[in-house]
């Protein structure tokens, strides 16, 4: 699930240097081979695989599934797209929270050497915690608020990564430009709006859409709490009633789901970050 | 009245042996409203420290430096500061770089518009002014980092080897625009250069600064008139002076370190 460690990972789209081919993703023959065909070659072989392992299994059982799922739903009734939405909800709650806790303590701790010096070690201490293992305490903590319990899960996944990619963004701030800034007498507060905040966008924007997705990741762990809604709700559940091609039409959807989001980032990405040529899908 | 006056000032670094390393020592000089003044001065001599402290980014140990008469402390605004490295913000447009100062002032977009035309008019980058600093060529940069500088109107601008890093032929064309735009806006300017060429070409009065400690040991009154040609008479006279006075600075230092 999400015990999968946090690397303050900047650049992801750094392999591909050359990103003179912008926008047309699959003009030209290379780009349709190299970023469509050849993928979903990959994930054909991946499950061929995990369906050779599984044993009797065909796509015609989880396709089946899959429609029943969207028409009729699960036991209960409720369709994939409710408990996708569900999913969706919880998890954004929780990345909002992520978001509005580790940035600016990130900017803190990046910009102010006594703030790193006491909270940097503070910091390294609960990073190596998997989210899942705060799920008991997270129970203890929130007793009968189910949601609040959850979203408290999704927080800490998508916390560090915003959290180490902030301050490594601050950190790398030019102090020629806010040698720049202060010549025009600029104080504190207007070098973080102006200097430090924009020259860490890119990095930061990097931390939210890795820890988006590291939120989105610890969603089953989150919802194997309960609450009865949500697709990680759902991959337990149906594999406790030993309906296999539910709980792998439940894996395909957080996967698909995780991947949009997750070009949504990248999109945006581009877009607000044009001065950052780098940056490419 | 002088524009600039600068009064003893000492500073001096920690070094690496738990000692001090001075770098000013006692450093007095004036410079005169409209003057265009050089400092030269051998690499590593202090010059990027004296130029912080009068632009009141740095605090130095002791002295002072008045602008207009007025002491001039940590954190004013009075000097427009070009520094030796690029330092246009990537993610502005040229216009929006030009503009920061007017900003942080708290200017209105309105009048900010309009100033930033007018200035890009001046150093002749109409346009460019939607580009990014990526995306305009290195003399350009320079001239949208000079246009920053001035759009506040500065008592004094002041450059740190801002023609450095440059090829000859785009640092000679700056250095055309560079006085051009001085004789337009009746700015005074305190260039400091390794550049002795550049110097005698460019400036109405040269001094020239000692290795660290660094005190100034000589002052030139380039007198002749402008438009100044690169390779007259005139021009290479004041250089073989200049280059001399540093040559033999130079000795010195070499001899120092020696004994």
């Amino acid at each position: 699930m999400c015990e999968m460690t946090q690397s303050p990972s900047t650049s992801p789209g750094s392999y591909d240097e050359h990103s003179a081919e912008e926008d047309g993703i699959l003009h030209s023959p290379r780009n349709f081979l190299f970023k469509l065909v050849f993928p979903v070659l990959i994930l054909l072989v991946i499950w061929e695989v995990v369906a050779y392992v599984a044993r009797g299994f065909s796509l015609i059982d989880v396709g089946q599934a899959f429609l029943e799922l969207m028409i009729e739903g699960d036991t209960d009734g409720v369709t994939l797209m409710e408990h996708a939405g569900r999913s969706i909800y919880r998890v954004t709650l929780g990345f909002l929270l992520a978001l509005v806790t580790a940035s600016p303590l990130g900017i803190a701790i990046g910009r102010y050497r006594a703030v790193n010096d006491v909270l940097s070690p503070v910091v390294e201490a609960l990073r190596p915690i998997p989210p899942i293992a705060w799920i008991p305490l997270s129970i203890l903590m929130f007793r009968t608020n189910l949601v609040a319990a959850q979203v408290f899960i999704i927080w800490i996944g998508a916390f560090f990564p915003i959290l180490l990619n902030t301050t490594t963004g601050v950190n790398r701030t030019n102090p020629v430009h806010i040698d720049v800034a202060r010549s025009f007498g600029a104080d504190e507060q207007v070098i973080l709006h102006k200097i430090v905040l924009p020259s860490a966008a890119p990095e930061m924007f990097a931390g939210f859409r890795i820890g988006f997705g590291i939120g989105w990741m610890c969603l089953v762990a989150a919802e194997m709490i309960g609450g009865g809604l949500g697709l990680g709700y759902l991959v337990i559940i149906t594999q406790q009633l030993g309906r296999t091609g539910q709980t792998i039409s439940a894996m395909l959807m957080i996967g698909l789901i995780g991947f949009l989001i997750s070009y949504l980032f990248l999109y945006v990405e581009k877009r607000a970050l044009r001065w950052r040529i780098e940056v490419s899908i | 009245m002088p524009k600039l006056s600068v009064r003893g000032l000492y500073k001096s670094y920690p070094n690496g042996n738990g000692g001090v390393t001075r770098v000013l020592d006692d450093i007095s000089f004036d410079v005169h409203d409209a003057e265009f003044l050089s400092i030269v001065g051998p690499s590593g001599c202090g010059k990027t420290t004296l130029l912080k402290i009068i632009a009141g980014l740095m605090e130095p140990d002791s002295g002072e430096v008045y602008i207009d008469g007025t002491r001039a402390k940590m954190g004013h605004s009075k000097v427009g500061y070009i520094f030796q490295q690029e330092s246009l913000f990537p993610w502005r447009t040229v216009r929006q770089n030009i503009e920061f100062g007017l900003e942080v002032k708290g200017v209105s977009p309105q009048e900010r518009r309009r100033l930033s035309g007018e200035i890009i008019s001046l150093i002749r980058m109409e346009g460019l002014e939607d580009n990014l600093p990526h995306e305009v060529s290195g003399g350009q940069a320079r001239k949208t980092e000079m246009a920053r500088s001035l759009i506040t109107s500065p008592d004094l601008l002041v450059s740190d080897e801002g023609l450095s890093n440059l090829d000859a032929q785009t640092r000679n064309y700056l250095q055309e625009e560079f006085l051009r735009i001085w004789k337009e806006t009746g700015s005074t300017i305190l260039f400091v250069s390794h550049n002795v060429d550049e110097a005698v070409f460019m400036s109405d009065r040269i001094l020239v600064m000692s290795n660290i400690p660094a005190k100034m040991i000589g002052e030139f009154a380039v007198d002749l008139p402008r438009p100044r040609e690169r390779a007259s008479t005139g021009c290479l006279e004041y250089r073989a002076k200049i280059l001399e006075m540093l040559r033999i600075e130079q000795e010195k230092a070499l001899a120092r370190q020696g004994g």
